[in-house]
Order: structure tokens, then sequence, then C-alpha cells
């Protein structure tokens, strides 16, 4: 359920609140980076207490993030996000915890197509409003929580092996990028189905065999050119691009996975992206950003 | 696959839980974003649903019980219709003649009816407004308008530097004065506008980026602070496309970063202000030169300031030709000293055209010669000292 967290949860968040902007100085911030400030601690809490991880805790903690989804959604959906609500940032903590604490529970992790187009329908959902991919995130830990989660083949980790914090910082980078173009353009969200999609591609048997020979900088070198390379008019064959790079590159990340170096390197990556389509200042930079547009 | 049956199925019940009873946000056209039309010239109502897929009748009751009118009313019609996802787009028309030359808006919907124009309009562009306790200031600016009345009023950004509620509520009660008055508004946001960017979308609505037609012309608002001074790739596209479509229009153009930086025009650290626009300048300035727009206004620095398409600052006369590249200074909000040009003041920008031909942008000054470049109308002109 890794990849629930990370592609519905965490990168959903961060685009909204780079959307709708942050005031580090007010106490709802600190409620929403609860969950990503709680990763570090994850495993220590789970040792001291372990009842989190017991069948009680899991069903109250599916429940709760699912019901946080719903009401977040429900509040959300087809408005905007003032992100000095505290009601507002208490639920996306609470789905936040609670999602994290059921992919801290499911120790293997799924390699099946099925995962990646839940991930890529629930990205696409975000068409209608940003806010459906919460809905996903919830509802995945809820089913999680239940033991009702689909997670089937268990991914088989290829020989090579990478390190999930500057990979996912690269991918942070990279996968942001028609956010930044399309903002409050709902565009953006197929570009991201397609992304997950050309995932769940990559990870079948008879193209995953191909593109296990190829050497690790292959697709990282793909991904870095996509950075500078985004063609704004052809997003949905990008997104394609970008997908089966990570395709290749996901069952290579270390396993098992340590979720706290994937998620703060992808929250990295987000924010630099963040930063610099934001205009850092950075003169050279600046003209490579939107190169091939 | 069977394993995934019941995550879709309960993905099904969730998304109506969060859709029902159906919902609907307006999104053009919205206050800042009219659409004016001609008699029996067509036009698109644009909303978003809590559903997707939803039939379209019931999408369109839906929006006429949320919002307050009637999409078929007097002699409007629905011409047609199309879907995608939970976005709808309903094409109407209105063939009742219009008497004088602008129809307000009769019900909830900002549909103004187009009539005869004369040849010769002026309209009138601000930015950077007063901000919360110098409220007089934009009443005050209302007031000169009731006695101008130009035929549009186009805000080009930094209208809320305070995103309360209070202070929203005041503008828009402002805007509905203008309209009251038979003048339009059009707006688009500024840097400001993103410390309360949610306030700022329920208000005017998501569409930043937007054209109005309007007589002669096809106004063309742009968002340059998405970030900060600069446009995106998917919004030069956009706008190509617009120039690309005009139909005879003369675009004009607003956004709310000044094109160009002061450059040698720099009067010291500039206020610590001339920030200008970064992302994709050569390319807005080759398209506005290529297509002929007359104009671009802006504002953000809080003193005016002109500029031909080669950044040339143009202090030297208003007269010159290809796009004018031009910075209003604040409307209500602290004047500044950005560039050379020796004058400090609040005010506006009155533009006057002749058969969509602009002839003057610029407001004489006393002891300056005629025409005087570069300064716009100070506040109190029309009307007598205005508050401070």
């Amino acid at each position: 359920m890794n990849a629930i967290w990370l592609f519905l949860y965490l990168g959903c968040l961060i685009q909204m609140l780079t959307q709708y902007r942050l005031d580090l100085n007010h106490p709802a911030t600190l409620l929403m980076a609860l969950p990503i400030l709680a990763l570090p601690l994850l495993d220590r809490l789970c040792r001291l207490l372990p009842w989190l991880l017991g069948k009680t805790a899991l069903r109250v903690a599916g429940v709760l993030a699912l019901l946080s989804a719903l009401a977040l959604a429900r509040s959300l959906n087809l408005g905007f996000w003032d992100t000095r609500h505290l009601g507002l940032a208490a639920l996306c903590a609470l789905l936040g915890l609670g999602l994290l604490l059921v992919v801290r529970s499911v120790p293997r992790e799924g390699a099946s197509f099925g995962l990646w187009l839940w991930i890529a329908a629930w990205l696409f959902a975000a068409s209608w409003h940003p806010v459906m991919t919460f809905i996903g995130a919830g509802l995945s830990a809820c089913l999680g929580g239940f033991n009702r989660w689909p997670e089937g083949q268990p991914l088989v980790p290829a020989t090579r092996r990478l390190g999930p914090f500057w990979a996912m910082t690269l991918l942070g980078l990279v996968v942001s990028k028609p956010w930044f173009d399309f903002n409050l353009e709902s565009t953006w969200a197929p570009v991201l189905a397609l992304f997950a999609l050309a995932v769940g591609v990559a990870g079948r048997p008879w193209i995953q065999k191909r593109l296990e020979r190829l050497p690790s900088a292959v697709p990282l070198s793909l991904l870095a050119l996509a950075f500078v390379l985004y063609p704004s008019a052809w997003a949905l064959a990008w997104g394609a691009e970008v997908g089966l790079c990570w395709g290749a590159l996901w069952p290579r990340l270390a396993r098992p996975l340590s979720l706290t170096r994937a998620s703060l390197g992808f929250v990295l990556g987000l924010l630099v992206s963040y930063a610099l389509h934001s205009n850092l200042g950075v003169p050279f930079l600046r003209r490579m950003l939107w190169w091939g547009s | 696959m069977k394993r995934w049956i019941l995550p879709y199925c309960c993905a099904a019940a969730t998304l109506l839980i969060v859709g029902l009873p159906l919902r609907t946000r307006l999104d053009a056209p919205r206050l800042g974003a009219p659409a004016i039309v001609p008699a029996g010239k067509s036009f698109e109502v644009e909303f978003v649903t809590s559903l997707p897929f939803v039939p379209w009748r019931f999408a369109a009751a839906a929006v006429e019980r949320q919002w307050g009118f009637k999409l078929e009313t007097g002699q409007r019609r629905i011409l047609g219709h199309r879907r995608q996802g939970n976005r709808y787009v309903i094409t109407l028309a209105d063939p009742t003649p219009v008497e004088g030359a602008l129809r307000r808006p009769v019900d909830g919907l900002e549909h103004w009816g187009q009539g005869n124009l004369s040849d010769q309009l002026t309209l009138v562009h601000a930015a950077c407004f007063p901000n919360t306790g110098k409220e007089a200031v934009l009443e005050h600016f209302v007031d000169e308008m009731a006695v101008l009345r130009p035929q549009a009023f186009l805000a080009s950004g930094d209208m809320a530097y305070d995103s309360n509620d209070e202070w929203y509520r005041f503008l828009l009660s402002q805007f509905r004065r203008l309209e009251a008055l038979g003048i339009p508004v059009i707006a688009c946001p500024g840097n400001h506008e993103r410390g309360g960017w949610a306030r700022f979308l329920t208000h005017f609505g998501p569409r930043t980026t937007h054209r109005v037609d309007f007589g002669p012309f096809a106004v063309l608002s742009l968002d340059s602070a998405h970030g900060r001074d600069r446009l995106t790739p998917s919004q030069v596209h956009w706008f190509r496309e617009q120039l690309d479509t005009l139909d005879g229009r003369v675009p004009l153009v607003q956004m709310h970063h000044p094109t160009f930086p002061p450059g040698p025009a720099l009067h010291g650290d500039g206020d610590k202000s001339g920030g200008p626009l970064f992302g994709y300048r050569d390319a807005f300035v080759r398209l506005c030169l290529e297509r002929q727009v007359p104009i671009v206004l802006t504002g953000h620095w809080h003193q005016d300031a002109v500029f031909d398409s080669t950044g040339r600052f143009r202090d030297d006369t208003p007269d010159f030709p290809g796009t004018k590249f031009v910075v209003t200074t604040a409307l209500g909000d602290a004047p500044r000293r950005v560039t050379r040009w020796p004058f400090k003041n609040n005010g506006y920008r009155i533009l006057t055209f002749d058969k969509g031909r602009l002839l003057r942008y610029t407001q004489d000054l006393p002891g300056m010669a005629s025409p005087t470049p570069i300064a716009s109308t100070p506040s109190g002109t029309w009307l007598g000292k205005a508050p401070r």
C-alpha cells in the first residue's frame, strides 16, 4: 500500500497545498504536517505501543481515515481550500495518520496491475475535483484496516537496487510539472492517471523482463530529461513516458521500502519543484523549466 | 480481478455520498468575466456538478436552483449542450433587442446584452486597490465612474490585500455598484489575491484566465501570478489560441505583472518593487507584436510606466508604433517611485478608442506637454479631491 500513501495521499496533499498556499505561522499548517512529521517516529511508536498494529486499532484507523476523507471531500468538492481552516486541517491529519498506520501494518507490497489501475482511476477522478484522490486514499485505508485490501501478487524486488530517497526526490521534481502548468484546470489529472497506468503496464511480466535489462541510469536519465523537456500540448504522452520510466525504477527501490525515506524524498522533490516553478529566480534554470513547450 | 469488485463498489458508493444531493459550481459567466453578447448571438454557461455523468437536464435544473436564475427565460433559449465528466457547457442565445448600449444582467447570470455601442468607446483600467480602512477611496472611485461613465472597467489584480470576508463583501458591493451604473467589470487576479486564494476563487470563480468579447474588442485576461511573475505553457498556448480566433476583434490584454523590468529607468531601489514578468516574456511580447495587440495593461508597481516592445521606457512620447506595454499606478494602495517618472499618485487609466483603434491612454498633466506620456488619471480628477 506504499504507492497509495505516496501517490493518492502525499502527492495530492502537496499539490493542493502548493495551489492554495500555506501560512507557516498558522496552527493549521502544523496539523496538516502531522502525518509527515510522524513518519520517522512511526516504527518506534509501533514498537512501544504494539496494540497500534492490532486488529481493532487498524479497523478504527481505517474507518477514521475513510470518514475523514469523506468529510473532507464533502466540504471541498466543487470548492476551494482555505488552508487556515482548522477543521479541514484536522480531517486531513486524521486521514493521513489513519492511512499511515494501515500502510505500516501491511508488510507485503503488491505488484498487481490492479493496484496501479486503482491509483490511476482515483487520479483521473481528480479531474472532477482534486479532493477525490483523498477518497481513494481513505477508502484504501479502510479496506486495508479490515483486511480487504486486494494486494495480489507480491512485488519481486529487482536485482539492481536504488536508494529510495533520491529516486523519489527525482520523481517528485518531475511528476509535479503538470500541476504547475495547468494549475486550476483539471487537465493535469488525466496526465497523472496515465502516469499511474504506465507504471502498471511497466510492471506486467512481459515488459518488466525487458525493462529489467536496462541499467538504472537509463530510466533515471529519461526521468531527469522529462523535467526539462515538458511539452505542454503533449502532456499525456509525457505522462506515459514518465510512468514507464518510473515503472522500471519502482521495483528497484531497496526493499523493504523505507516509507520514511521514500516519503521525505518525494516531498522534497515536490517542494523543490514548486519553488523552481514559482520562480525561485535561478537564472539558468529558469530558462530550462519549460523546455519543449 | 474479482478481488477488485468490492473496492470499486465501495468507490461508487463513496462518490454518491460525496456528490449527493447534487450541487453545482458556476464557472462562467461570473462577476469579473461576464458574457457580453449582442441580441441573438450565442454564449456559453459553464458549470461543474458534485457528481459526474449526471443527465444534463438534471444538472441544468441544479444550477438554476442553486444560483437563482433560469437558463431559459424571456426569449433566452438553450441552443445546445455538451458534457465532459462533471463539466457542463450549455449554449444559450437571447434574441431580445437591446435598448441603448448595454443591458445589465436581469438575474444571477452575468449575461449582458450588447446594443448599439458608439464608435467612440471609453474603458477604465485600474489595479492595486485600497486596503482595509480606506474603503472610502474605492467608494469615491465608483462615484467618479458614475460621472465618467466608461463602457467597461478592467481590474488587473491586487484587489484584495486583506483576504477577509468583510473586504470581499465590500469589494463585491462596489463592483455591483459599477454594474448598476451599466459598467461591466472584467477582472484578473494579482499576487495579493494568492494570500486568500480560496476566497478569491469562491467569489470570482476558478477561471483566472479568460476572454470577454465586448464591442470591437476581445479582452484577454491572463494570470501572471500563479507562482510568481510568470505565465505557464498552457496559458501561453491558450493565449495563442485566442489570438488565432479573434474574428476581426481587437485584442486588449490585461494581467497583473508588468511585462518588462524598469531597466535603466529604475529609480534608486525602485521602492523594492519593479518585479516584471519572467516566464515566457519573449514569447508573449512576440505574440503581441505579431497579432497587433494595441495595448497590454498591467499594475503591480504602484506607479505609472509605459514600455515599447523592445522594453524601452517611453517617457518621451505616448505615440509610438507597436504594442504599448502599460503599467497603471495603484488605485488606492500606497504609490511608489519605481522608475524615473517623477510623479507618484493614486489613479486609474482612461483608454479611449474610435472604432476599436486606440486613441488615447494617457492623461495630460498640468505643466506638462500635451499629450503627456505615461501619466494615468489621478484619483479625484472627475469629482474633486479623493479621500485618503
